[in-house]
């Protein structure tokens, strides 16, 4: 691994004018950040991520499983990816890729079922991370996805019981209005980045409100069950959902019979009926509904190619782009300022496997989206795929901090306001 | 102990369109009400479910996992042993398999009959070994097209992490080299690092399903789903798993026999499994005893045919000495079904199948959940808004009657002029298991209702009965048997009373 490499990077460049010494990722990223030393908003070891609080909503769309990287962004005239991977497991340019995007003196190239990110990375609204991660060598999916949700260096070290999202509303909890509703899940479960939260909402589609079932006298009930029971360990979990559900549905636009109207998105790209778009189609609503939303997280899930790879790999871009773009257009209709990052756990294994697949690795890719970007370009240093640079020898390595994708996400979108 | 289904025969409604197959023919509609056929089918049957040379109308692919579903409520409603079912639960989890696959689903019923339901109460390591060679484990995690030359690495990774010794003995942050791992110089290493997970991948090339794939020479295999050893697609060269030497060429499936059994029989799976049990039955900060000990017991009994019957009379013996309050664990949604209806006694009737889709709104779906750690456990998770929703929605329909599965008489041992009061004070000790002061009239307010009016509309009076439902306390119980209620359990099936 080119752990060095770690420091000549666009966004560590500032570290490495502190002249510090070969260290870990870990470490830098963590332990040496001026934002830590400051005592600002930063990530110990310590404390775990805190991001700086942020003016717009922060979204993190997950591609649960592990996303190939390599097939989203695609190094297609790599001798070293050529001899890595089949022909089968590569693909052929298409018209939109006429301009192959420039990472170092490598050339990246759109997946064929991509081009709503391409057209997004040109308005300016979209740019790609490579080689993103952490510097734990885990290639397990829960733990790498746990160290991402629980904002930490690794999971030997566990600072609290939060995610990471939990813990920046409690951090910024006095300097930010107290929201309705500061964290939305757009999945039918609360995710870890959660954990530790109370009255957390977790809807996967809110397109017709939450319905609770029974209606308002339903939901008095519940509320009058919890408080005679408050002793109840489950008592207060559910009063705080039953508080939650009832506030917001208030919030939403309703029609003459008193019933929640159906979303409709504002841009001019509908939001297809598949994940992630149904979950971003439930944060544009609870974004329009100016509830004090700070963060929201959509999980897309099914990225975990070990077999089959090629058909799975084009369904899931084509969904997921076309996602991104009908949310992006939609915000942008509604002149609403926002942060996006696209994340995974890891990227995948340069050589594939024998069952038409890959295996789990270790760098990935990522995107940040949003209203004020400092567009048109890669981010984040490539590492090279030849032997010496991938890490243990076999994995895309790692040279950017997932955090430090996450804070520019922040600092971008503070600019927007 | 015998966990096999046993519950009285119903038949299913099935219901779909007329279509056609992608070759052009049709297959006309249907509707009608069949038996749950397939719980007891054997692979070859199941695999047409598969979609296999489409003899089954894709709308009919899901009948497998839709029976499953259906045979579980109804296991649960009318066992006496509801905790046996709790446990078969934990398996199902701790092994989690996701039926949205096509491959994975059709054998599911085959699954739960013959690795889940048959050794659940038996030995870890034979459950381990079935569970290896099972169709719907070797599709979902890709073990079916693993290849010598370059191994599928997706099992093998899960087998480590998720089934046996655990994450917390996932090393590889720690040590790149097998040598460097602790103990690994004397045979024993306290974990496992990739390069363990590289070569149980190759263990396992050739472990496969009679799927008709082709074996080279023009030959292909039969259509069967049943298991079978590939040599061809065997990686024999030697092997190195755990700091065990495996020689090169070891015969059939020796190699990952070999990897099974060195998972099984490591103390880390042992530590792994104690944890993950105390805190699925007992509680979710357990203390470190709880967890050692219980470990002691799955260890000592390593070699037993009944080693987890044993662990799990540790773990009740264990619960026995907490206060009630301490060891609460949320309902599963069938499970609050089956309270529900007893306490109200409704006779429920599935046979129209509605009741499969609020069901799955209330919790993730039985095998439903995608990614192989299994559904989430904690009561925070499974108490999450969208869950909470479905459940209010699930045990509402049931008071109510919204999926067709039959009414109940909410005036029973109650006089003609009965109030709203009463009516809610004769139901809160069936469904609550007692009275609390002051429920009735403050439930009654919420609903503008006046308490002493009386009540003489059946919907409305099962409207409000559903509510108590709702309340925390219905959400949550500790389901473990006293150790004399196992203990008879035991004995009863042992005579061969259950069956």
């Amino acid at each position: 691994m080119k752990r060095r490499q770690f420091l000549q990077t666009s966004l560590a460049g500032y570290l490495g004018s502190l002249g510090l010494p070969f260290a870990g990722i870990t470490d830098l990223a963590f332990a040496q950040s001026p934002q830590n030393q400051s005592g600002q908003a930063g990530l110990g070891q310590k404390s775990g991520l805190i991001l700086p609080a942020s003016r717009v909503p922060l979204i993190v769309v997950f591609l649960r499983g592990g996303a190939d990287g390599l097939s989203i962004l695609s190094p297609l005239d790599d001798p070293d990816f050529v001899a890595a991977r089949p022909p089968e497991m590569r693909f052929v340019p298409n018209h939109f890729n006429t301009q192959a995007l420039q990472t170092g003196s490598t050339a990246l190239y759109w997946h064929p079922a991509a081009e709503p990110l391409a057209k997004l990375f040109n308005a300016g609204r979209l740019v790609p991370w490579v080689a993103v991660g952490f510097g734990d060598e885990t290639r397990s999916h829960f733990e790498a996805q746990e160290i991402i949700e629980r904002g930490v260096t690794s999971m030997q070290v566990l600072p609290d019981n939060l995610g990471w999202m939990a813990r920046d509303v409690a951090a910024h909890a006095q300097k930010s209005r107290a929201g309705l509703l500061p964290l939305f899940a757009g999945n039918n479960y609360q995710p870890s980045v959660m954990q530790g939260a109370d009255g957390v909402l977790s809807a996967r589609d809110l397109v017709n409100g939450i319905n609770y079932p029974g209606g308002p006298a339903s939901f008095r009930a519940l509320q009058t069950l919890c408080r005679i029971e408050s002793g109840h360990p489950a008592s207060r979990i559910m009063l705080e959902i039953a508080n939650t559900f009832d506030a917001v549905n208030q919030a939403f636009p309703k029609t003459v019979e008193g019933k929640v109207q159906p979303y409709a998105s504002a841009g001019a790209s509908p939001y297809p009926n598949v994940d992630p778009a149904v979950g971003l189609r439930s944060v544009a609503r609870i974004v329009q509904a100016n509830v004090g939303l700070q963060y929201a997280w959509v999980d897309h899930e099914g990225w975990d190619t070990h077999e089959y790879q090629v058909g799975r790999l084009n369904n899931l871009i084509r969904d997921f782009s076309n996602s991104l773009i009908a949310f992006d257009e939609d915000m942008q209709a509604q002149h609403q300022p926002y942060s996006l990052v696209v994340m995974t756990e890891f990227g995948r294994r340069l050589r594939t496997n024998r069952s038409n697949g890959s295996d789990h690795g270790h760098g990935s890719l990522a995107f940040v989206m949003g209203s004020s970007l400092a567009g048109n370009r890669v981010y984040g240093d490539w590492p090279g795929l030849t032997s010496d640079a991938l890490d243990r020898g076999v994995d895309l390595a790692v040279t950017t901090h997932y955090a430090e994708v996450l804070k520019q996400a922040v600092a971008w979108g503070t600019q927007s306001t | 102990m015998d966990s096999r289904f046993q519950f009285p025969p119903i038949n299913l409604r099935l219901r779909y369109d007329a279509g056609k197959y992608p070759d052009g023919r049709e297959y006309p509609a249907v509707d009608e009400y069949r038996p749950l056929s397939l719980l007891g089918a054997d692979l070859p049957e199941l695999f047409a479910y598969t979609g296999s040379g489409d003899q089954i109308p894709p709308p009919e692919r899901n009948r497998p996992l839709v029976e499953l579903q259906v045979a579980n409520l109804l296991q649960m409603i009318s066992t006496p042993y509801p905790w046996q079912e709790e446990w078969v639960a934990f398996w199902r989890d701790h092994f989690s398999l996701f039926g949205g696959d096509g491959n994975v689903r059709a054998f599911l019923p085959h699954w739960e009959r013959t690795v889940l339901r048959e050794h659940c109460w038996g030995n870890f390591g034979q459950i381990l070994s079935a569970s290896a060679k099972h169709p719907s484990m070797l599709y979902y995690l890709n073990n079916q097209s693993s290849r010598a030359g370059s191994a599928n690495e997706n099992y093998a990774r899960e087998l480590f992490e998720l089934h046996t010794l655990g994450r917390s003995a996932y090393l590889n942050n720690l040590y790149a080299q097998w040598r460097k791992v602790p103990g690994a110089l004397i045979g024993n290493p306290v974990g496992y690092i990739d390069e363990d997970v590289y070569e149980a991948a190759r263990s396992f090339t050739g472990w496969s399903v009679e799927n008709g794939a082709g074996i080279g020479g023009g030959q292909s295999l039969p259509k069967t789903g049943r298991f079978i050893y590939v040599e061809a697609w065997h990686d024999n060269y030697q092997k190195r798993v755990l700091a065990n030497e495996f020689a090169s060429y070891a015969g059939a499936m020796k190699d990952g026999e070999r990897v099974l059994d060195l998972c099984a029989r490591h103390p880390a799976t042992a530590h792994f499994l104690a944890s993950k049990l105390v805190r699925r039955f007992i509680q979710e900060r357990p203390t470190p005893e709880m967890i050692n000990s219980t470990a002691q017991v799955f260890s000592e009994h390593r070699a037993s045919p009944k080693q987890l019957t044993m662990v799990y009379q540790h773990l009740i013996e264990l619960a026995q000495k907490l206060p009630h309050v301490e060891r609460l664990q949320v309902r599963s949604p069938m499970r609050a079904v089956a309270v529900l209806t007893k306490a109200v006694g409704l006779n429920l009737d599935v046979s129209e199948g509605k009741i499969v889709g609020p069901l799955n709104e209330a919790a993730p779906a039985l095998y439903g959940w995608r990614s192989p750690e299994g559904p989430p456990v904690s009561m925070t998770q499974r108490l999450s808004s969208a869950y909470l929703r479905g459940r209010v929605q699930l045990l509402q329909g049931v008071a109510e009657n919204w999926w067709s599965t039959g009414e109940w008489n909410p005036f029973d041992g109650l006089g003609p002029k009965r109030t709203f009061a009463q009516l809610l004070d004769r139901w809160q000790a069936p469904i609550l298991g007692g009275q609390r002061p002051g429920l009735s009239s403050a439930l009654l307010a919420s609903q503008n209702t006046n308490p002493n009016e009386v009540v003489s509309d059946m919907r409305r009076a099962r409207r409000l009965v559903g509510l108590l439902a709702c309340a925390p306390s219905f959400q949550t119980e500790s389901i473990l048997p006293s150790v004399a209620e196992f203990k008879m359990a035991m004995t009863r099936s042992s005579q061969g009373g259950l069956v």
